[in-house]
This record gives C-alpha cells, structure tokens and sequence, in this order.
C-alpha cells in the first residue's frame, strides 16, 4: 500500500516496551503459532477476533441484528404499526410471542423493526462523527501551528458537554427525528475521533517514512493520506466499534427521553419510554426491547475488546 | 504548582469562553425571532418588545452576547414563559435534589468500585477476579434507563421494598429519604462502579509490577503496607481522572435517570422545559451542568499535579 517501506508499527512498539535490546531477541524467536497467521494485518486482526470466544459471540450478535433489521419484514410476524383493539397489553403467547403493548401491537414485531432505527443512527452518526473528526484530527496532528490550537480548543470546548446534554441541546434546537439525533450523536463523537487522530499522527510524523517519502517529493497532503493515515488504521477501528456501541446507546437514550425516533415509529428507547406507564399491568412490556439492546450493546462491547486485543501493538504478547 | 495552576487555569479560559458562547447561541440559531421564542408564542406584543429591548435583540451579537453573559454573571437568566418565575429560582429549587442524587452515586461508586477493583488485581487468577471483570463488561454496556426500569419492576412492584420514584426530603423524613434515594442513586452509579472498578483493576495490576514493590516487600513490608502505602498512593493518579470523567457522565446519566425515576431535579426541568419550549429554562440548565463538568476537569487537573509533580512540568515527561 505504501510506496516507501515504512517500519512496522508493531515492531517499533515491541522495541519502545521491551526496550532496544528486546526487539531482535523477539524477531528472532517468533511465536510458533504466529508463523502460520496471515501476514496482512486486517486478516490477522480478523482470524484474530474470530479466534477470542467474546469477540465471535460480539460478531455474531451484531450480524444476526444486522440481518434481522434488513429481513425485517420477512420475519416480524405482525405489522409493527397495526393495532389489535381489545388485545392491548395482552401477555405473551402462541399468538403474540412477546405480548402487545398498549395500543395492541405486536412486541416482537415492534423489536424487529425496532433494529431499523438503532442501526441506521448507529451507522450514520459514526460515519459522520468519524469522517470529521479523524480528518481535523489528522489536519491538526500534521500540520500543528494555529490550526491545531484553534481545532483542539474548539474540540476540547465540545468534550466539556456530557454527550448526552450536547445531544439534548442540539435536538431542542433542530427538533426531535432521526436524522437530527444522528447529527447531535456524531457532533458529541467528533473530539474523541480527533484527538486520538492527533495524537496518532503525532507519533507518525516524525518517523524516517514520512522524511522518505517528502525528499521522494510528496506532498503533504499525500503524506497524510497515503502514508500517514494507513498506519493509524487499527486503533481507529477499535474507536469505531466503541463508537457504534455509544451512538446506539444515545439514540435509545434520546428516544426514552421522547427526543429521538418519534411515534409511531419503533425504537426500543421509544418503547421502553412508552412501557414506564404500564409497567404494573404488563411489565414484559418493560424488558424485552431492553433485552434486544442490551442484547446489542453487548455484543458491540465484546467486538470492540476483541478487537482491541487484537490490533493494539501494546498488547501483542500480553495475551 | 502556583505556576503550574496558573498556567492550567489560563487553558480554561478558551474552554469556558467556547462552551458559554455554545450555549449563547443556542437560543440564536433557533428558527423565529429569539424575544418571540422567549415571550412564548401567544406573548403580546409588548412584552415581546419588552424581552427585546432588555436582552439588546436589536445589537449585534457579539454585544448581545457580553450583555447575555453579564447578566448571567449576575445570576440574571430570565424568566420562565409558563411559570413567569426566574429561572434562576427555579433552578435553586431543583439543584439540591440533583447534587444529592449525583453525590450519592459518587459515593457509591468510589465505596464499590475502588475495593472491588483492587481486590481483583491483588487476587488477579481468582474466580473473584473473572466476576469482577464479567460484572463491568456487562455493565459497562447496560443502559441505565434501561436497569432503573428493570429495577422498578423487581424491587417497587414485585417484591415492594421501594418506592417506584419520586423524591422524599432528608428534612422532613430520613429513612423515607433514603428509601427515595436507594434505586435511582444505585441506577446511576452501576455504569461508574463498572468503569472504575475496571480502571482500579488495571491500575494497581501495572504498579504492583514495578520495581519498587519488589523493593518494599524485599524491605519487609507487610502486605497491606505494600498496598496501601506504594501501590495505592502511585494507582491513584490515573483513578482521579477517570473520577473527574465518571462525574461528567453522571451529570449526564443524571438527566435521564432522573427522568426514568420522577426525581425533581435539574434534569427533569430541562426535559419538561425542552417539551414546554421553554428556551430560558433549557439555555440556564445546560450552561449550568457543562459549567459544572469544566469545573471538575480543572480541580481534577489541579489535584493531579499536586499528586503527580511530573505533570507541573510543560512537557509532562520532563
């Protein structure tokens, strides 16, 4: 991928912990089941998760989510929007497997399609948060000077608002909906995504591949984009993975709050606001969508520890 | 360290200045006329003009926003459109039951989280160990509103040990107080306890590594000096940041905890205001809890140079 050979992060991270001597000692005495790992990083992290039982169960759970939030009409039973007069907050059973809930319709449909607005907001807030904030980042880190002050002050400034609250502000301000949740969520991830961009690029800068690749006449903007960011990929990806975990939890945190995904559209925050008044006569009513949540949450959770273990230079050889 | 606390108190001054001027502009990106928005929308006419003359509407907005920012200086945040109150009393109403809740759930977090993740790094093959870290895992990724509903059905309806929300002053009665405070200060500080019992753990596993342990129990140390005295004194520092961070997040969880648990705290005022449009209501609350979090931050940064000399210096290795 690069046109001038770099030295390997995972090399020069071994060589900064075990210190100079470590390094060759290590080099020369590899880990017999390492010589049968695929060279390419992405493969190795990948065969890595998969091999870590926490990191395919977190695989699992959020492809069989992923599925069932694009096969939803094929697998909810009932209509989500349907009502069944007379069925209201009927127990769960043959016909209603999770129950109803107060307007008489189905629970399990309601969560299936409930997925919908999780994944999309969690994908989208992501993809927004993380495209700003890992390209300001990667500005600031290389080119210092001004810009970086005025961005890391600014940010700094944005991480003062408990993500919540900054999601709450910016909904009172556009109004409730999924887009604009989206857009509050990705606004509260952008500082994270920036600094560690920052912090990152920093510590490539002044490695002898980005002088290379400058006397080879790049520019910087090339520099940054083929050379530098490549090599900041894997922790990047570990705060993707929180970071989809994070938005699906302030999408539902908003949408309790009646602020996110409005009615009659499901959303298993929404629901979970719309059982509080109910939970007397049908506490399932309470449980299940926090269970297809939680069920969600834990699994990005796993994911993202997997994934961490298997791409953090620091922690090759601690496991 | 008066140079250092100087030095950190002028990195605040940008902060506070970018955060105020957020929330400023809040009420000004608002579609619709701000002195409208803030009359109400059945307001008359003069009492429009009124709010427009008083906050300066017709100046332009950096001046608006050095007269905004002196009045709230002054405690001045305007006026409730539903209520016709000061915002500033209604505020001071709900703070106490919101500093209770987040300091209880402090305290819950600091007495649980602590002894727990360093039970689990003294003990780190033990089945304790594997609990501990299976507990915050999980609860790392539960949402809280979730767990108080939970909570709700199991302690309140079920078994019908706890009131299922509201808010019982100490004044008037301890023990219903208490009772009160039991589900949504426990709520809250699940998440936190879970954090930090993590970082404790990982904390007191990277110092109790170190050469100097080795040295003190070479000495003849007893165990418990070991702990307490080397490794807990060089394990705080990073614990006191994260505790720094844990109370942003409460203040945080506060809103919506809060909100699962009918508590009459600033943050439910926010939400019935935000649904009321009450924007005088929803501009003073916010302002008042991010100030709240800069605060934290800088006497966390300050604590941590006192605990840690190397950070004083500029370059923080040196």
């Amino acid at each position: 991928m690069n046109a001038v050979p770099g030295p390997q992060p995972h090399a020069v991270a071994a060589a900064s912990i075990g210190g100079p001597a470590a390094a060759p000692l290590a080099a020369s005495h590899p880990r017999a089941s390492r010589a049968h790992q695929p060279r390419r990083p992405a493969l190795r992290a990948a065969s890595s998760v998969l091999r870590n039982p926490q990191g395919t169960l977190g695989l699992g759970i959020l492809l069989a989510l992923v599925l069932v939030a694009i096969a939803a009409p094929l697998l909810a039973p009932y209509d989500p929007l349907v009502q069944n007069p007379g069925k209201e907050m009927a127990p769960p059973s043959g016909a209603f497997l999770l129950g109803t809930d107060n307007l008489g319709r189905d629970l399990l449909s309601r969560i299936i399609f409930g997925s919908r607005a999780s994944l999309l907001v969690g994908v989208l807030a992501v993809a927004l948060g993380a495209t700003v904030g890992i390209g300001s980042g990667l500005l600031a880190g290389f080119l210092g000077g001004w810009l970086d002050a005025v961005l890391m002050r600014a940010y700094d400034a944005l991480l003062a608002f408990p993500a919540i609250l900054l999601g709450i502000g910016v909904v009172a301000v556009l109004g409730p909906g999924i887009l604009n949740v989206a857009l509050a969520i990705a606004l509260a991830q952008m500082p994270d995504f920036a600094r560690l961009t920052r912090a990152l690029v920093i510590g490539e800068r002044r490695r002898e591949y980005v002088e290379a690749a400058r006397n080879l006449g790049a520019g910087s903007g090339r520099i940054m984009v083929r050379h530098v960011l490549p090599n900041t990929v894997a922790p990047l990806l570990v705060q993707v993975s929180l970071a989809m975990g994070f938005a699906i939890l302030a999408e539902a945190a908003l949408s309790f709050l009646g602020l996110g995904t409005q009615p009659p559209t499901p959303s298993w925050g929404g629901m979970l606001n719309d059982s509080r008044q109910y939970l007397r006569q049908a506490p399932w009513y309470g449980v299940w969508p926090g269970v297809a949540l939680a069920s969600l949450l834990i699994g990005l959770n796993f994911l993202s520890d997997a994934l961490r273990d298997a791409l953090d230079p620091r922690r090759v050889g601690l496991r | 360290m008066v140079s250092f606390a100087l030095r950190r108190l002028a990195q605040a001054v940008p902060t506070v200045f970018l955060s105020t001027v957020a929330v400023f502009l809040l009420l000004r990106v608002l579609p619709g006329d701000p002195a409208q928005v803030l009359a109400g929308p059945d307001a008359p006419r003069e009492s429009v003009e009124a709010i427009r003359d008083s906050l300066g509407l017709d100046q332009p907005l950096p001046i608006q926003y050095v007269v905004w920012l002196g009045r709230v200086v002054r405690g001045d945040l305007g006026i409730s459109i539903l209520s016709r109150i000061p915002v500033a009393q209604l505020i001071g109403q709900r703070l106490p039951a919101t500093l209770e809740l987040t300091t209880a759930a402090m305290l819950l977090t600091i007495a649980a989280g602590l002894p727990l993740g360093i039970f689990a790094a003294l003990h780190p093959r033990g089945w304790t160990s594997w609990l501990v870290s299976s507990f915050s895992a999980v609860a790392l990724a539960l949402p809280n509103f979730w767990l108080g509903i939970l909570a709700i059905i199991l302690f309140s309806l079920v078994l019908g040990w706890l009131p299922p929300g509201g808010r019982v002053d100490f004044a008037r009665d301890a023990g219903q107080a208490l009772r009160s405070l039991a589900l949504p200060s426990i709520t809250l500080s699940l998440l936190p306890i879970a954090a930090l019992s993590r970082l404790a753990r990982a904390s007191m596993l990277e110092v109790l590594h170190e050469d100097y342990i080795r040295t003190a129990q070479a000495k003849g140390v007893g165990r418990t000096g070991v702990v307490i005295r080397h490794a807990l004194r060089n394990a705080l520092i990073p614990i006191v940041t994260i505790l720094a961070l844990l109370f942003g997040r409460l203040l945080g969880g506060a809103v919506v905890v809060e909100s699962v648990f009918a508590w009459p705290g600033v943050g439910t005022l926010l939400l019935t205001a935000i649904g009321n449009r009450d924007y005088a209501i929803v501009q003073s609350a916010l302002l008042l809890l991010v100030m709240a979090v800069l605060v934290v931050n800088l006497l966390t940064d300050l604590t941590y140079g006192l605990l840690d000399p190397r950070t004083r210096s500029r370059s923080g290795t040196a």
